[in-house]
């Protein structure tokens, strides 16, 4: 057993994404008659209800395993999204859709474990199953998801839909596995949920 | 004589334009009147001074340009409701309220990799938050000045919460992920060959074996 155990990739993938994984084309330029100003989004009424759940950025992620604060994040200078040191406080990228947007993916990344701090929030992803219902708290009030599915990317390869600001309304959550080296994993590991 | 005439022309002219400035049939401000105008005041205190301060603090041009249109905007709506409040009889706060100065203590204190994304995200919530206010006025007011503010602030809140919305995308798209520096949720290092995992089983197999051996006979 210790001699021949295959070296697993992450957690096994599970379930089904709700956007297919068909990269989008994001190296086409856009067509000469699109003008660039015009909003991907469906047009939305120009008065929200003031009930409305959608527009707000998240503040605590809820787990089934518990729960974590969220902040907002950008991409730093070299590309990289500027995930929270703290891996108990995940990061909401700003580019992405809001909770309770009618398109795009939600997306909330956070360390699976620091060396200064051990193990972080996201480390539940690997025990995420299909149907548990994950939640964004707003100053809005709160929106949830259902689990769809799970898959692990080389992290060169994340599917350029994830960042897309059109698709169906979703959230992806994002961390890292597979091999570790020099202080990285060559993974990510993604969990896909549906707005309920 | 024609002086004091002329003086007191003027004076009632002012006076009819303080009344034609305020509503036609001027009652007492209702209780969401007054809230509606405190809060809007509020909101357009905390947008001007965090936009002012994006200016200076902001890495990105988006965002440093967001903060300039943001205090031209809410000064200019801010204008338009203190003239409302005066008319009413309303005095208005001279500073935000207490959850505006902490959003604004935490965009102090960020550092220069924070900032960008935490003011857009607090301007987001804070534009809702103004959205509603103006919302609940629209339809619960009881002046018509009052509500003509909501109703003439509205598509200027709702504009600026679609540009904050856009800015967030134009400050760029991650190209990488990078979520964990402890390993461990990770599998062995590939600098740890297939060989030396074999060795080292095959070590304890012997070990074993030969403990196995020994308390066979020592019996």
């Amino acid at each position: 057993m210790l001699l021949a155990r295959p070296a697993p990739a992450g957690p096994p993938d599970i379930g089904v994404v709700t956007a297919p994984e068909v990269p989008a084309p994001r190296t086409e330029l856009p067509a000469p008659t699109t003008p660039t100003v015009t909003p991907t989004r469906a047009p939305r009424a120009v008065l929200p209800a003031p009930e409305t759940t959608a527009g707000w950025p998240p503040n605590r992620l809820v787990l089934p395993a518990g729960s974590a604060p969220v902040v907002p994040v950008a991409v730093e200078r070299s590309g990289r999204l500027a995930v929270p040191d703290d891996p108990r406080t995940v990061g909401w990228w700003v580019g992405g859709a809001a909770p309770g947007a009618r398109t795009g993916t939600v997306l909330v990344a956070g360390h699976v474990d620091t060396a200064r701090s051990g193990p972080g929030a996201l480390a539940a992803l690997y025990d995420l199953a299909v149907g548990a219902t994950v939640r964004l708290r707003t100053g809005g009030g709160t929106v949830a998801y259902v689990v769809t599915g799970r898959r692990t990317y080389d992290k060169q390869r994340l599917p350029a839909d994830l960042f897309a600001a059109d698709g169906p309304p979703r959230l992806a959550l994002v961390t890292c596995g597979g091999e570790f080296r020099d202080g990285h994993y060559a993974r990510n590991v993604v969990v896909y949920a549906r707005a309920t | 004589m024609k002086i004091r005439t002329a003086g007191a022309v003027a004076a009632t002219a002012a006076a009819a334009l303080l009344i034609a400035a305020g509503p036609a049939h001027a009652a007492a401000p209702s209780e969401q009147d007054t809230t509606f105008l405190k809060a809007a005041h509020q909101s357009n205190l905390a947008e001007i001074a965090t936009g002012k301060q994006a200016q200076q603090k902001a890495s990105s041009q988006q965002v440093k340009d967001l903060g300039a249109r943001f205090v031209t905007d809410h000064t200019r709506l801010d204008e338009a409701l203190r003239q409302v409040a005066t008319s009413l009889d309303v005095e208005l706060p001279n500073a935000p309220n207490a959850e505006q100065r902490a959003a604004a203590a935490r965009l102090d204190a960020a550092s220069a990799d924070q900032y960008d994304a935490l003011w857009l995200s607090i301007q987001m919530d804070q534009h809702m938050k103004a959205m509603a206010n103006g919302q609940k006025e629209i339809a619960e007011g009881s002046d018509a000045a009052a509500k003509k503010a909501a109703q003439d602030a509205a598509p200027v809140i709702k504009s600026h919460h679609d540009l904050i919305e856009t800015a967030g995308r134009d400050l760029g798209i991650p190209d990488l992920v990078d979520t964990g520096s402890a390993g461990l949720f990770g599998t062995s290092s590939s600098r740890t060959p297939a060989f030396v995992l074999l060795g080292i089983g095959v070590f304890l197999f012997l070990v074993g074996g030969v403990s196995v051996v020994r308390s066979r006979a020592r019996r």
